[in-house]
């Protein structure tokens, strides 16, 4: 990545800054730089702003301050271009349930407009990778928290995304489907796409990204290669967590 | 004992607050404006207890307005209980972490009971305890009967109870295997609507001799119609007969309680069945979000029903009338009559448009998952638009199922149809706008209960009281302009709204797509 050759910035955050009361700043003027190809960890203790940050960055809500980049175009600008670039799971399986697995599925395909024999194949394709495809037919009300949350992942890898973001994408789900996550966001940035993550499972960070960014109280404290952090600082991802977050 | 008065404590709490906090308003205001809507509520129930004594007061026999009010309470509470019941105990979310702790069955039914026991008792206070004070004062009562009058109206919810609870348990027993819990909200919540329909149509001036005829029937084989009546009277043998009977009710409620516990933990663990086939189909982006607001308004069973009984009222007042006589149809459709019919004609097809706002929920109703629609690459206006049209399609559709009837059977003319039209097209269009930014300006997506989402949403307050604004419109033409023909008050008036709505657009637009980027789920 580092060769000199101009790597082309998936994401871009530019002193973004996001205050809900006026007065604290959830996050404070934070900038990074992802690049394309990579799987990118963001973490952080309970309450720094990582949710904060990744609610900014999928357009849930707008930053007080500051720029944020999708492969080029800005959020705010052109928010419709710039979300055809990504996809989103969040935290929390939140979906409307009163719809079949299938209807929500068939929903985002035609929000990001693919064409019928792609969205056959790709469903196929995900939903028996996470044990769903049998389920499809059921109506979302009945399916279990990771259920719900394997039905997103499907959904938001439906449209190949250039940019694949996730909020705690392995909370609820099963060794299985974790393991078949992981793989998934390996074979997208092998393919050329981006991942963008953020875990409280530094172990899983720690396996699977190029890069990490730390934040604490709404500020980077610190991102790069995870090599490099560990390499500088002679310890291991938790104990430089630890110690970069102690007074959280 | 002490363990049950807390958790029954917090039930009520629980369920007292969501109202309040459906208002999303300050503490204060909050409780000012749920007071008032409470009252706005209680106004006609208590109007109704006093009107019936009046007019047996009259006949001399002012005991049967206790009588028949404590027949009316009885089936009202019998009937409102029932989905209170299924929603709340057989269905209710916390039921499967009450029953983790460690409590006697008996206090998780007892509490559950205790929150329906204290609605009913408010239900009470407005149907039957008005009647029976007028009753008590027109007896001279003494301080003893007015002590029995108090248990006795603290007692009578206890039958509406079991028989609620008979009645809730056996369609549990029927419905929830199949996963039909929504069919049984909807058909009890019709249930109650004809129930109060047929109370009003019974209460009527001209149909007091029916009532007591109906009561004195009814009050031979139930004795305790009896009982209340004689006691608020000045008898007080019958308490005691009134007495042991709610000490046997309560008797038959504490043995039902274990049932009532299992079927309940029953049906929180049932799960809808498979239904239809996986397919692929693709559709454009608009039609896609239609249908999910669509989806979403007819397939969550509390805005379904919420839909459909609006939508009723004027169906059933409409056949009510005409059936009953009070609309004579060969009166109606006289040359003389025939302002009044355009009047009839468009006032009741613009009954969605002026009693379904819809888009005062268009945002709230998304709750949590609203975060999904803003992620989706699509544009603000197109979203917001979409939301427009739902409402549109619906309302559009309820005024053709409403009108179609009174144009045959009035025969109503081609040029007040094609007016009427234009006139309910352009009320709908700009109703659904003004709608929509009020639900901009005050989105309320925190509610873990859909009910919460609708049910005292201060939003759809606001939007009804803007609607006699609007219905001052044709008045002012017709008012104005003598001379003009129906026709013409309601094209000049189609036009006006359809003024109003570009003018609204023109300069609400980017007040509304700013509006709906500042809401964060």
């Amino acid at each position: 990545m580092d060769s000199g050759k101009e790597v082309q910035k998936m994401l871009v955050l530019e002193e973004v800054t996001k205050s809900y009361d006026g007065k604290e700043n959830a996050v404070e003027r934070l900038s990074l730089t992802v690049k394309a190809g990579e799987i990118f960890g963001f973490i952080g203790p309970n309450g720094a702003g990582k949710t904060t940050t990744i609610k900014m960055i999928t357009g849930i809500t707008a930053p007080t301050s500051g720029r944020i980049m999708i492969n080029g175009i800005d959020l705010a600008a052109s928010p419709v271009e710039a979300k055809l670039n990504f996809t989103y799971v969040p935290d929390h399986p939140e979906i409307f349930s009163s719809i079949r697995g299938i209807d929500y599925l068939n929903f985002i395909a035609d929000m990001y407009e693919i064409p019928v024999a792609q969205r056959q194949a790709r469903v196929e394709k995900y939903a028996k990778t996470f044990g769903l495809y049998d389920k499809l037919d059921r109506l979302i009300s009945v399916y279990s928290h990771g259920m719900k949350q394997k039905l997103l992942i499907c959904g938001a890898l439906l449209p190949n995304p250039r940019l694949f973001i996730l909020d705690e994408p392995l909370v609820g789900l099963d060794p299985l489907a974790a393991k078949n996550l992981k793989d998934i966001m390996r074979e997208h940035c092998r393919r050329g796409g981006t991942v963008f993550f953020s875990s409280h499972l530094l172990e899983v960070v720690e396996n699977i990204c190029d890069r990490v960014a730390v934040i604490n109280k709404g500020r980077l404290v610190a991102c790069d290669r995870l090599e490099k952090i560990k390499e500088e600082s002679g310890h291991n991802l938790e104990e430089i967590f630890l110690e970069l977050t102690k007074d959280a | 004992m002490r363990r049950l008065a807390v958790l029954a404590k917090i039930q009520l709490v629980d369920f007292f607050s969501k109202y309040k906090s459906g208002m999303g308003l300050r503490a204060r205001r909050a409780r000012l404006f749920l007071y008032l809507t409470l009252f706005c509520l209680a106004f006609p129930f208590i109007q109704m207890s006093v009107g019936v004594y009046q007019t047996f007061s009259i006949l001399g026999r002012p005991e049967s307005a206790v009588a028949l009010m404590y027949l009316t309470v009885v089936l009202f509470m019998s009937f409102t209980a029932i989905p209170f019941l299924l929603s709340h105990f057989f269905y209710g979310g916390d039921l499967q972490f009450l029953a983790a702790l460690p409590l006697p069955v008996e206090y998780i039914v007892l509490a559950k009971l205790s929150t329906l026991y204290c609605y009913l008792l408010i239900i009470n206070s407005l149907v039957l305890a008005p009647a029976m004070i007028l009753t008590g004062i027109n007896y001279q009562l003494t301080a003893l009967f007015w002590l029995l009058l108090f248990i006795v109206w603290l007692l009578v919810p206890l039958l509406p109870l079991l028989v609620s609870s008979v009645v809730a348990l056996g369609t549990v027993k029927l419905f929830a295997p199949q996963g039909k819990k929504n069919l049984l909200s909807i058909f009890f919540g019709f249930g109650l609507l004809f129930l109060i329909i047929g109370i009003q149509l019974l209460m009527g001036g001209e149909n007091s001799s029916v009532a007591e005829a109906w009561t004195l029937s009814i009050g031979g084989y139930f004795r305790p119609v009896q009982w209340v009546a004689r006691l608020s009277a000045g008898s007080a043998r019958e308490f005691l007969f009134f007495l042991l009977l709610n000490l046997l009710l309560a008797a038959g409620l504490w043995r039902l309680i274990p049932r009532l516990y299992r079927s309940a933990l029953h049906s929180v663990n049932q799960t809808a069945v498979a239904k239809g086939r996986i397919t692929y189909r693709q559709r454009r982006k608009a039609v896609q979000l239609l249908r999910r607001n669509l989806f979403i308004l007819l397939r969550q069973p509390v805005f379904m029903m919420n839909t459909l009984l609006i939508l009723a009222v004027p169906c059933l007042m409409l056949l009510i009338a005409v059936f009953t006589g009070e609309l004579p149809i060969d009166l109606m459709v006289l040359p003389e009559n025939r302002n009044r019919l355009v009047v009839l004609f468009v006032t009741v097809t613009a009954a969605p448009a002026l009693l379904l706002n819809l888009s005062a929920t268009a945002i709230t109703r998304e709750g949590r998952t609203f975060w999904e629609t803003k992620v989706l690459p699509v544009e603000v206006w197109d979203n917001l638009r979409s939301r427009m049209w739902t409402t549109l399609i619906v309302n559009v559709i309820a005024s053709l199922l409403i009108g179609l009837p009174v144009v045959l059977l009035f025969g109503i003319e081609w040029p007040v149809i094609l007016s009427g039209a234009f006139f309910i097209f352009t009320l709908t269009r700009v109703l659904a706008t003004i709608d929509l930014l009020i639900n901009l300006y005050r989105p309320y997506l925190d509610w873990t209960n859909p009910a919460a989402a609708i049910k005292n949403n201060l939003n759809v307050l606001f939007s009804l009281a803007l609607r006699p604004l609007f219905l001052a419109v044709p008045y002012f033409f017709s008012f104005c302009w003598t001379a003009l023909g129906e026709e013409k008050v309601l094209c000049l008036s189609g036009l006006v709204f359809l003024l109003l709505h570009f003018l609204i657009f023109g300069s609400c637009k980017d007040l509304m797509i700013r509006k709906f980027n500042q809401i964060v789920a």
